[in-house]
């Protein structure tokens, strides 16, 4: 591991190429993830947004190689620190997954075993992939513990799931995650089910676990808030595409896409009410079977013409910023943030 | 009867609501259920298929009557072995009756009875199930003793203890069948039925009016139907074991007339000698319980409130 | 004398706790704590709290599905019964519910339009009209083409359906419309549309909401008053504006704080 943290600076920690994932059923082919590419670096955080049947969390487990069925990675590559994982076998990869990456889920009750201690979970996570006595494992699980900001756990050690609240498990699934001390840690919706103060403390806990270990990060989530105080950087995706991917500040202040800017519009504000109404974005996601020709966001665009409806737009570099990507013929000019007026 | 609580929980389950972040897998478990579901199902239907169609035309197009007794041709081997010939196809029984015509004759007794005995159960299970399970309170209690205690008297004891109290008559044979398999209907239905109490779209019908015995017969009948059309398809199975079994024992059907089960009891002794005799009824019903097995998986697999109609 | 359109006077609900084995009862759980607002005629009252705060159960108090242990809901001066099944058909008409998962709100066996038409079976028609034309109506009222009548609830997007379970609502013509977190299961330009729906109907219709959720930003948009509950009890009670400039109640400044923000992340970098 050392020899990699040393190269970072040459090689993110993850690079996905070209990803596509597809869903064949009786009505035809779902390409639920269609040529997706990115990178993570080390102690960053990419923020994956999107709506339902967008492609998020298809992508999260196109990584892990852990689709559901019927569904089968078909293309592109997945180097985790150089080392193509779609070309590794079961064996190899069930090495990775828990190592070297990661993972949380939104539901932690159902990720863990009600029948066992918490503790004695977690130290088998550690033993299943690192030789380690013991003692050595309890003390790895402890430390996890406390780094995921359960604040006795010698205690937390030797309960079981039901004696947990729901932050409290899913703080202990964070442990278990990071147990091995992972290059990538990857969360899906990891606050979707809890209240909004537990929300707001497992998302401390994440960014402090992050820091401490210098972790890189993929959080899946619907929500811009929980994205826009998290995330380093922004993918939004949409029907199975990256239509914008963007530094953080950049994708808020000036989305260059008509559904980012969209996205952005539509969110109520906890500070102000925004204009008598939301600005809301029109019709409905479209149906992943019978995906518009084009730009697939063509009709539910204001600024769509012919153009967009017959060719699919590129996602392509932003001429004045390079770590800019957008994928629209007719780039949304103005700023979005201005409409925000924003009073900080 | 061991694998049906585990199957009958995921027949439950899918009624359950899925929270919005189920929606972008649903596609794909849809996806996953569409591609397998056919051909279990076009199998097992072909299956039930041939078993009604040698059940009602069968007795018309066997060859012989299956209780012409023919004394000078006994214990007749089937066509495809030695001495075998085309004028008895399956062979003889130990009398000289023709295998294949109270094999056929057999499908229509043990169909007969086990479809009576389900219709019967699920008679009185569905009402006790939605009683109990939608009403709650004391009704319950009462209604889910009475199950248990149905549940954990020994089937095969209460079946000989009560048919040897009356003559064996096919009647007497459904009912008793009939008591196996009801508590399994009133717990599905119950498990249903509580579900739906809180439902809701149920509190959503309570809000506009609609009066009670119309909720319990339209909101909740519904998402009855298919986990009882699914347990009474694999139900029809069991209980055409449980007759052969009964008849075997002398307690179901009485010869003359022919189930698999008295031709098996009859013919038990030649097993060494004439083994096809006792075996053959055995296939039939082998193919007869796997056919309904197995459309009540596939069943299982096809009914499901997102993909119904 | 103007009494407010609805009023909940001391609504309490508390459930018997008992012993694992004996079913003894051995102690009181208060779910609701003598719950008191009054709800203006055209106005939205919302009602923020995390879960387990009580503020569904709340509403499942006032429709009269669930029955308070003390308290009463009174409208437009009237006491309602406990019990919707006890209520007069009109009574039943004045408080109607939408629900936080559509999935769950909509029978998975039902057409949209059997689903909608289940209404008027039991309250009739008005003014001589079909049911075809009533569902037709109510269809376009909340925004969704008639064809849509026909198909299954499964066969709907998320916010379909939810406009579907608000047709449904109001298609006894409502005043009152009991919003049980209604765009928590809704994608971000889905839940838009639907709150822009329900306040366009607040315009039109003249309703009152009484809203519940979780998120502070929703009730910025849509609520005149907000409560505040934690616990059972409403901790807080005031105008709109006074909740988020000025917080009085500890809990509720949490929640304020909580609340992740697009604006605060932007701000603070």
């Amino acid at each position: 591991m050392s020899q990699s943290r040393e190269t970072t600076s040459a090689q993110p920690v993850l690079e996905v190429r070209n990803l596509q994932t597809v869903f064949p059923t009786r009505d035809g082919l779902i390409r639920a993830v269609d040529d997706v590419s990115f990178t993570v670096e080390q102690g960053k955080t990419l923020g994956i947004i999107g709506e339902s049947g967008s492609g998020k969390s298809v992508t999260a487990r196109s990584i892990l190689r852990v689709v559901d069925r019927p569904g089968r990675v078909v293309g592109g590559s997945v180097k985790l620190f150089g080392r193509d994982l779609l070309t590794l076998s079961e064996r190899e990869m069930r090495e990775i997954r828990g190592r070297d990456i990661g993972m949380i889920f939104q539901d932690p009750g159902a990720s863990l075993n009600p029948v066992r201690k918490v503790g004695t979970q977690i130290v088998e996570t550690y033993m299943t992939h690192r030789k380690a006595s013991k003692n050595e494992a309890r003390e790895r699980a402890l430390e996890s513990l406390a780094i995921a900001g359960i604040p006795n756990p010698t205690e937390v050690f030797d309960l079981y799931p039901v004696d947990l609240s729901s932050g409290a498990k899913q703080r202990v699934m964070i442990a278990m995650a990071i147990v091995c001390r992972p290059a990538l840690l990857i969360a899906d919706e990891p606050t979707t089910m809890l209240g909004v103060r537990t929300q707001r403390h497992i998302l401390e806990s994440l960014l402090k676990v992050q820091e401490e270990l210098a972790m890189a990060m993929i959080l899946i989530t619907h929500d811009f808030g929980v994205v826009s105080w998290m995330a380093d950087e922004i993918m939004v995706m949409y029907g199975g595409r990256v239509v914008e991917h963007a530094p953080k500040f950049e994708i808020l202040r000036r989305p260059r896409h008509h559904y980012t800017a969209g996205l952005i519009r539509s969110v109520p504000l906890i500070e102000e009410r925004r204009e008598k109404r939301l600005k809301s974005i029109p019709g409905f996601p479209p149906d992943l079977l019978n995906l518009p020709t084009g730009c697939i966001f063509h009709p539910r665009c204001e600024a769509a013409d012919g153009l967009c409806q017959s060719v699919r737009p590129e996602l392509g570099v932003a001429p004045e910023d390079p770590r800019h990507r957008y994928a629209c013929h007719h780039p949304v000019q103005e700023a979005v943030l201005d409409e925000l007026k924003l009073t900080g | 009867m061991s694998g049906r609580p585990e199957s009958l929980a995921s027949v439950v389950d899918a009624s359950a609501p899925a929270s919005h972040v189920a929606i972008e897998a649903s596609s794909d478990k849809t996806a996953g259920r569409k591609q397998s579901r056919d051909w279990g199902l076009i199998i097992s239907g072909a299956m039930v298929a041939i078993v009604a169609l040698i059940t009602i035309a069968g007795p018309w197009i066997v060859p012989h009557d299956p209780n012409y007794i023919d004394s000078r041709s006994r214990l007749m081997p089937p066509v495809w072995m030695d001495g075998g010939s085309w004028d008895h196809p399956l062979g003889t029984d130990g009398v000289g009756r023709d295998l294949l015509a109270r094999i056929v004759v057999a499908f229509r007794t043990s169909l007969l009875i086990a479809i009576a005995g389900v219709l019967l159960a699920v008679s009185i299970g569905v009402v006790i199930g939605i009683v109990s399970g939608f009403l709650g309170g004391i009704a319950d209690t009462v209604l889910m003793a009475i199950t248990d205690i149905q549940l954990s008297f020994p089937f095969v004891v209460l079946a000989v203890s009560l048919l040897s109290l009356t003559r064996p008559r096919p009647s007497v044979l459904i009912v008793v069948l009939s008591l196996a398999a009801w508590p399994m209907y009133a717990r599905v239905v119950r498990s249903v039925a509580q579900q739906e109490r809180g439902a809701d779209y149920i509190i959503a019908a309570r809000a506009i009016g609609v009066p009670q015995w119309r909720i319990l017969g339209y909101y909740v009948g519904r998402n009855i139907v298919p986990p009882v059309f699914i347990v009474a398809s694999i139900d029809i199975a069991t209980l055409i074991v449980l007759e052969s079994l009964l008849s075997f024992l002398g307690l179901g059907v009485q010869p003359p007339t022919a189930s698999w089960g008295n031709i098996i009891a009859e013919s038990k002794n030649y097993l060494s000698s004439s083994w096809w005799v006792p075996t053959l009824p055995g296939v039939a019903i082998v193919f007869t319980v796997l056919s309904f097995n197995l459309l009540g998986d596939s069943l299982h697999r096809y009914i499901d409130p997102r993909s119904a109609r | 004398m103007d009494a407010p359109l609805l009023r909940v006077e001391r609504l309490t609900k508390r459930f018997p706790i008992r012993a694992p084995i004996s079913k003894r009862v051995i102690g009181e759980k208060t779910v609701l704590d003598n719950i008191t607002f009054d709800l203006p005629r055209g106005e939205t009252l919302g009602i923020v709290g995390e879960s387990g705060s009580g503020k569904s159960l709340l509403l499942r108090v006032i429709l009269g599905v669930v029955q308070p242990t003390e308290g009463r809901v009174i409208v437009e001066g009237r006491e309602f019964r406990p019990r919707t099944e006890d209520r007069p058909l009109a009574d039943k008409r004045a408080i109607q519910m939408i629900f936080q998962d559509p999935g769950a709100a909509l029978h998975p066996r039902l057409t949209v339009y059997r689903t909608l038409a289940e209404t008027f079976r039991v309250h009739g028609t008005r003014d001589g009209k079909t049911v075809e034309e009533e569902i037709t109506e109510l269809l376009e009222l909340v925004g969704l083409s008639r064809r849509l009548g026909d198909r299954y609830p499964h066969q709907l997007s998320g916010g379909q359906r939810q406009r579907v379970v608000v047709a449904r609502a109001l298609a006894v013509r409502p005043q009152i419309l009991l919003c049980d977190d209604p765009v928590a299961a809704l994608d971000v330009s889905l839940a838009a549309q639907v709150l822009n729906l329900l306040l366009d109907l607040q315009e039109q219709l003249g309703l009152s909401y009484v809203f519940v959720t979780n998120n502070l930003a929703v009730l910025r948009q849509i609520a005149h008053r907000i409560a505040v509950m934690h616990d059972g009890r409403i901790v807080e009670l005031s105008e709109k504006e006074a909740i988020y400039t000025n917080p009085r109640d500890e809990y509720t400044r949490e929640l304020l704080e909580a609340a992740p923000s697009l604006q605060r992340s932007l701000a603070g970098n």
